[in-house]
């Protein structure tokens, strides 16, 4: 590389050429529209911060907050699982698409068929492991964080129905806590079944991912590094290609699943009984019992405010139509 | 970036509940033509997720530093 004449002037070139357009974005941001589109000038002669003005004074963009919101969504889950994908399920952790395209689907549709595929594709992301992290916390922490934040991002869609039918919801009984808890219900009533059985298995599901993914990132775990651990320990030392086993198990765990890893790793290891079970617990007891207590500790709560907030407290004539009695949160959009 | 899915669904609708910031910046340079706004929207914008990205890297690197064992213990 140092042998290149004129290395730095290439280099030089090739950044200027790399910045040039950020450089052209902050020229024409302290640019007039006129001196724009009329010339062309490297710098801006008459400059103004006008632009910049009329962004920070527009009160639209101080109510986009819960765009920013799903931005560190998005932000948080790309680094975590990307932080966690060290181990075989790297290349499927990473592509996290499934979330996003349910809860669109979900807030555009709430009464059709594309919600009613979102369990479906809920499970298979479940299933093939996509939603797994290293750490099963993780998993608690999106759980206890998504769901709450899907029913934000569906009240601030609410949000932008004309001030007439709010109003017009607002007497029927609409509110937040009711837009809530109507939407998370576990209760089944005909009106709103899908969409409460769809949040709701979404809740579940997160979950079920929670655990397996605990149990999954575990047994990867154990594949690269307690499978050398446990060779010391059984006096097998370091004899032999120590990794050559961890290299094929870890292929068998992305190829098949993380338990045929562990157990690949386990018996190269030359232990008998499946380690992880030893070593960290889990499947134990007490993971099992902290989560089958959250499970039902979540479906009565659930369950308790359904039943606390009936349906038959809405105001409104019983007489008027269906559609003028659904709450605003339930608005077609198709 | 939000872009795609808001774009192809509900185009940023209805009103303006899923006109996204990316969604709006086309809508401004493009739809409206006002290049100097738009200019100053994406830096600002650019600002921002810098400022969320270093955040989440810095935190998150921390936290696995952390949680790293010592050298040497097995």
């Amino acid at each position: 590389m140092h042998s290149i004449p004129g290395r730095r002037l290439i280099l030089s070139l090739f950044l200027i050429f790399l910045l040039l357009p950020i450089y052209w974005l902050v020229n024409m941001s302290f640019k007039t529209n006129y001196e724009i589109v009329t010339t062309m000038t490297l710098w801006p002669h008459q400059p103004t911060i006008a632009n910049y003005m009329r962004i920070f004074t527009d009160a639209s963009l101080v109510l986009r907050l819960h765009q920013l919101v799903e931005i560190c969504r998005a932000q948080y889950h790309h680094l975590d699982l990307g932080r966690a994908g060290r181990r075989p399920m790297r290349f499927r952790v990473t592509r996290f698409l499934g979330d996003k395209q349910s809860v669109l689907l979900a807030v555009v549709e709430p009464d059709g068929a594309g919600s009613g595929l979102c369990p479906a594709v809920f499970s298979i992301f479940i299933r093939r492991s996509t939603c797994s992290t290293r750490h099963g916390r993780s998993r608690w922490r999106t759980c206890i964080f998504n769901v709450p934040l899907a029913v934000w991002i569906l009240e601030g869609f609410v949000s932008g129905v004309p001030r007439e039918i709010d109003e017009t919801a607002f007497l029927d009984g609409y509110s937040f806590p009711r837009f809530f808890i109507t939407d998370t219900g576990a209760v089944d009533r005909k009106r709103h079944r899908r969409r409460r059985v769809f949040l709701l298995q979404v809740l579940l599901g997160r979950i079920a991912a929670g655990a397996h993914a605990d149990l999954g990132g575990r047994q990867a775990d154990f594949g690269h590094h307690d499978a050398h651990r446990l060779r010391v320990r059984n006096g097998l030392g370091t004899l032999g290609r120590g990794r050559r086993p961890d290299h094929h198990s870890r292929r068998a765990g992305d190829l098949v699943c993380p338990q045929l890893q562990s157990r690949a790793a386990s018996r190269s290891a030359g232990c008998r009984r499946a380690p992880w079970k030893a070593s960290h617990g889990w499947p134990g007891r007490r993971r099992p019992r902290f989560f089958f207590a959250l499970l039902a500790g979540t479906l009565a709560v659930m369950t308790w405010l359904a039943v606390a907030y009936p349906e038959a407290e809405r105001v409104g004539n019983p007489a008027d139509s269906d559609d003028a009695r659904r709450p605003a949160c339930s608005l077609r959009l198709f | 970036m939000i872009y795609t899915e808001p774009f192809v669904v509900t185009g940023g609708g209805p009103g303006n509940s899923t006109t996204f910031v990316s969604i709006e910046l086309v809508k401004i340079a493009l739809g409206q033509f006002d290049l100097g706004k738009a200019a100053a929207l994406s830096l600002v914008y650019n600002l921002i997720i810098i400022i969320v990205c270093w955040v989440f890297y810095t935190v998150m690197t921390n936290a696995g530093a952390e949680r790293r064992p010592a050298k040497g213990v097995a």
